[in-house]
């Protein structure tokens, strides 16, 4: 037998080896996240500017910007925020204080934990045939913001399943004893208590979300956006001639037109289309033509109807594009559409007034898209832009987390049951 | 009514059970928060619907034989190929890679912090690593394919720029945090009576931890390990950036090589019109992998359930 001795001095040291182990494995990681930063910030920091911010995308990498990316972003989460945090909470009260213990709410459970787990980009093809193909939401801010709000559903639910369950059960016996019915309980004292965790769980899921690109990527959210989502009640410009690629129809090779051309997504019905034409200087009355339209025409057939409206011009560009302008000295605007060819075609309508929420159907992008796009360009020039882009998340998301645990450790030092 | 005259005690509680009846607006409201309950459900059925739907058409011009067993993926070729195959392949390397990194990783860290770190040290080390798994993956690809693919060309002549290896290696990095925060509650979770039976049999730490609390612990560390393994399995965007676009049967990590998801955004990224069999080809990919990760999940449930019975 070995000494005693001796076998204690060497579990001291296999402890301390592995002590050392445990310290290098993590320094690694972190060291990681450490490289990780230092190679964002070496490529993209002198690419962060104010101009960086305000600008548009561009082709040319030193003039590009995030503008439309940012905007795109922060409009993308209002509607994942609305839809997200009332829906988690309400069905985390649900599971937590109302429902009974039986298959169907097991089966509510079991269900949550596996949508936690199922990958996001999943998430995107199921928003892709359902939200665009079927409910015909298009490619639009509010799909993303729905698809990213059912991703992080679990996320909100189970942080606010976890926060009720740390209020002890005898604030709620307490409550029930004066006569409190459930719904006074839970909106009185129990949600009130649990504010901290449930914040901090949406915090964290909205972080998550910002960062997503997959889903969004899948339901078609496009890369190159040169332009705002609309701002409620702003008016809208009539169209010039200068500026005839603000009316060009997005695809129209086939012949016949078949039904969801274009984005594929708006069917085109027999209608009647109206276009007003008049002076661009303001002086002077629009002079109004109607169209007849039926699914049966070809594009060749629109460009014509279109060209023999007096004032303007319609022709095909070389790709198969249907593209209107009025005469020099004039503008015009498209309306009364029953046809749903402005839809189907993307056609812009121009004039009236912009609705209160039609930004939410606007094409968009965000800043993960922008940034893999940037990525993806073989140009190594923006590759800088990317890593700005990338500072740009990581401040957002880095910053969320902290804000996360921040209010984490405020709640715990306050709540003392 | 007259009973109420008779027995006063009787009055008063029916008085008081009339209060406590549940009004119109009450039983709205539970009912408002069940739809909400039962909205999860109604995404899982929607994803269900969907990836079926659109993947029966395609099923029915592709045979499941020559979906499992063609060894090559060129839906987007005139030489249409349709066998899933490579991406599989891709899937599992870039995941196996990934799992080289990550599960001795997450493991020591998660048995260092649960047995070795001071507690002040384990509150504030925590939540630093789990900002690994808050970057956004799209960074993580920037990270892979600016500096790590370049990093490992250094010292591996003729790597290419977009290889399985970096892909692989920086997914790693990402899932330490899931493993290592899963497995450590875990094993916090472990009575402390075991540990004291053992340091008072004279056990150092170290076998202590790894003879004691690491087996007690073994099914909630295999849920963490599992789930890892499933977020791996549907991670996108590293492996989009950084694996390469080229469905290739290969296990080589030096190689380029797609996975089923980078597949899924280089249609979408593309026009493909709705309704054809290259927009179906999505669908029955996403399926794969939905039923892969479904496998994982399923199993990580119920390891994790397991788990819970234990103490």
């Amino acid at each position: 037998m070995r000494p005693i001795d001796h076998t204690i001095r060497r579990g001291i040291l296999v402890d301390r080896a592995f002590s050392i182990i445990g310290w290098a494995s993590l320094i690694f990681c972190l060291s990681m996240l450490g490289l990780l930063l230092y190679s964002l910030l070496s490529d993209g920091a002198s690419r962060l500017s104010w101009d960086f911010l305000t600008s548009f995308p561009s082709r040319r990498a030193a003039a590009a910007g995030a503008k439309s990316a940012l905007v795109g972003s922060l409009l993308v989460m209002l509607i994942t925020a609305c839809t997200a945090i009332p829906l988690g909470i309400a069905a985390g009260v649900y599971l937590e204080e109302y429902a009974r213990k039986n298959w169907f709410t097991s089966l509510i459970e079991v269900n949550i934990a596996n949508l936690a787990a199922v990958p996001s980009i999943i998430y995107g093809l199921m928003a892709l045939g359902l939200l665009v193909y079927q409910f015909h939401l298009g490619q639009s801010i509010l799909t993303g913001g729905i698809t990213l709000a059912f991703l992080i559903l679990p996320i909100v639910i189970v942080a606010t399943r976890e926060a009720l369950r740390a209020i002890p059960q005898h604030m709620r016996e307490a409550a029930f004893a004066l006569g409190a019915s459930r719904w006074q309980v839970v909106r009185d004292h129990l949600l009130p208590y649990s504010t901290g965790g449930i914040a901090t769980g949406v915090i964290i899921a909205l972080s998550r979300a910002v960062g997503e690109t997959a889903p969004l990527v899948t339901i078609g959210a496009i890369s190159y956006i040169a332009f705002l989502p609309p701002v409620p009640f702003s008016e809208r410009p009539w169209l010039p001639a200068t500026n005839a690629q603000r009316a060009v129809a997005r695809a129209a090779q086939a012949d016949p037109l078949p039904a969801g051309l274009g984005t594929g997504v708006s069917p085109l019905r027999a209608g009647t289309i109206e276009v007003r034409v008049r002076p661009s200087d303001g002086g002077g009355a629009a002079v109004s033509t109607t169209l007849a339209f039926d699914p049966s025409m070809s594009i060749e057939d629109l460009r014509a109807a279109f060209d023999s409206v007096p004032g303007l011009a319609a022709s095909l560009t070389p790709s198969g594009y249907l593209a209107l302008a009025a005469d020099s000295g004039s503008e015009f605007r498209l309306a009364g559409d029953t046809a749903g060819l402005t839809r189907a075609l993307g056609l812009n309508e121009g004039g009236g007034l912009h609705g209160p929420v039609e930004w939410a159907w606007s094409p968009f992008t965000v800043l993960p898209i922008q940034m893999f796009n940037w990525l993806s360009t073989p140009d190594e020039a923006f590759a800088k832009n990317a890593a700005a882009a990338g500072l740009l998340l990581m401040a957002v998301t880095l910053g969320m987390n902290g804000a996360a645990i921040f209010v984490r450790a405020r709640m715990r030092r306050r709540i003392k049951w | 009514m007259t009973q109420i005259a008779a027995n006063p005690a009787r009055g008063a509680r029916d008085a008081i059970s009339h209060a406590a009846r549940r009004k119109p607006s009450a039983v709205l409201m539970e009912f408002g928060l069940l739809l909400a309950a039962v909205l999860s459900i109604l995404i899982t059925a929607g994803i269900v619907y969907v990836l079926f739907s659109e993947a029966v058409p395609f099923f029915r011009v592709v045979s499941l034989w020559e979906f499992f067993t063609d060894s090559q993926w060129t839906p987007l070729f005139d030489d249409k190929h349709f066998g899933i195959l490579p991406l599989v392949c891709g899937t599992m390397t870039t995941t196996g890679i990934a799992l080289i990194v990550a599960l001795p990783l997450g493991t020591i860290i998660a048995i260092w912090l649960s047995d070795f770190a001071r507690p002040g040290l384990r509150e504030t080390v925590k939540p630093i690593l789990e900002l690994l798994s808050a970057v956004p993956t799209v960074v993580f690809g920037y990270f892979a394919i600016q500096f790590v693919s370049p990093a490992l060309g250094r010292v591996i002549p003729d790597l290419p720029l977009f290889n399985v290896l970096a892909a692989g290696v920086v997914m790693g990095i990402m899932i330490v945090p899931y493993i290592s925060s899963l497995s450590e509650d875990a094993m916090r979770a472990v009575p402390m009576l075991l540990r004291e039976g053992s340091y008072g049999m004279g056990a150092n730490r170290f076998t202590t931890a790894i003879r004691v609390v690491f087996p007690a612990s073994l099914s909630g560390v295999g849920a963490a390990y599992t789930l890892a393994i499933s977020r791996a399995v549907g991670e996108t965007m590293i492996v989009a950036i950084a694996a390469g676009m080229q469905p290739t049967l290969t296990i080589d990590p030096t190689s380029q090589a797609q996975t089923v998801t980078a597949y899924i955004v280089q249609v979408s990224m593309g026009d493909l019109p709705h309704g054809s069999l290259e927009y179906q080809t999505i669908f029955a990919a996403g399926l794969t992998l939905f039923v892969m990760t479904l496998g994982f999940n399923l199993l990580s449930v119920a390891l994790r359930r397991r788990f819970r019975q234990v103490y």
